[in-house]
């Protein structure tokens, strides 16, 4: 009983130092053109963040089935070959993505 | 602003659909409140103005997650009480001769508190100095009222580890102020 006395007050007195936290913290308040700030540029961070891993992605890809077709054909013109047709592709897509996205986001 | 049960599920609705309108009046609604949970974990303005700005960003790209199947305001915490988790792991990443990282009241909140002659409890240093993991449990179920089961799911973990990091958190602070107390 006296353990459980002990363990109230505790809470009690740990529930008014909160308390006293809640005063002085006050009411912050945020407005509403800062979030839409926020928003607007926190969508932007996430989409340049998403074709940068995007990029390495392609990047990591490209050369894997470079070695990989390298390897099974023994050609090194193969690698090439598959170097220069990704960086002649490589900007067509990207346009061509950016272009889409310009047309489904409002 | 205030925002009742059924606007505020109308707005979730709204902001699921893209409206960025409807979820800036969510934003606004749940920033203090956001604000105040983290300031108690943290006990720095700064830092809690921070990650209750990530923990609300958060939400709005993963809302469509959100299937009201708890509060909102309990998603909220169960991100930001995560988001502080991981900013004290890097933390102690950076500052790896830190083998915890104790939370102190900022200077300002310091000089608030005298300037209104607010007194802290002994126990209130040791809360303090309690690992994160042990005091987000005592903070939810004893000021904010959740259950074991509820703090569990918020937190991914099992009920009964969390009513047993309650108890022995709290057992800690009573052995502290137990040896620390008479001799002061």
């Amino acid at each position: 009983m006296d353990h459980h006395n002990k363990e109230n007050d505790l809470v009690k007195m740990l529930k008014s130092d909160w308390e006293s936290l809640d005063t002085i913290a006050g009411n912050p308040e945020i407005g509403q053109q800062e979030i839409q700030e926020q928003l607007v540029l926190s969508k932007l961070h996430r989409k340049k963040a998403f074709r940068k891993e995007l990029l390495l992605f392609i990047l990591t890809a490209i050369f894997i089935l470079g070695l990989f077709v390298t390897t099974i054909l023994k050609s090194v013109q193969t690698i090439m070959y598959i170097q220069v047709c990704a960086g002649l592709m490589g900007p067509v897509i990207y346009v061509f993505l950016s272009k889409r996205e310009g047309k489904v986001s409002p | 602003m205030k925002v009742d049960l059924d606007q505020e599920l109308e707005l979730i609705k709204t902001a699921k659909s893209g409206d960025d309108k409807a979820f800036a009046i969510l934003y606004q609604h749940y920033y203090p409140f956001l604000y105040k949970y983290l300031l108690k974990l943290t006990l720095q303005e700064e830092l809690s103005k921070d990650l209750a700005q990530d923990t609300m960003l958060k939400c709005y790209h993963h809302l469509h997650a959100f299937k009201g199947e708890s509060k909102f305001s309990s998603w909220m915490i169960s991100i930001a009480s995560r988001l502080y988790i991981d900013s004290l792991r890097r933390k102690k990443r950076e500052n790896k001769w830190v083998n915890q990282v104790k939370a102190s009241l900022s200077r300002q909140l310091d000089w608030f508190a005298r300037s209104k002659g607010i007194e802290w409890s002994d126990h209130f240093t040791d809360f303090n100095n309690l690992e994160a993991e042990v005091r987000i449990p005592i903070l939810l179920r004893h000021y904010y009222g959740y259950s074991y089961e509820e703090i569990g799911r918020m937190l991914g973990v099992k009920a009964g580890t969390i009513k047993s990091r309650v108890h022995h958190g709290l057992k800690f602070i009573r052995k502290e102020w137990n040896e620390d107390g008479p001799s002061q």
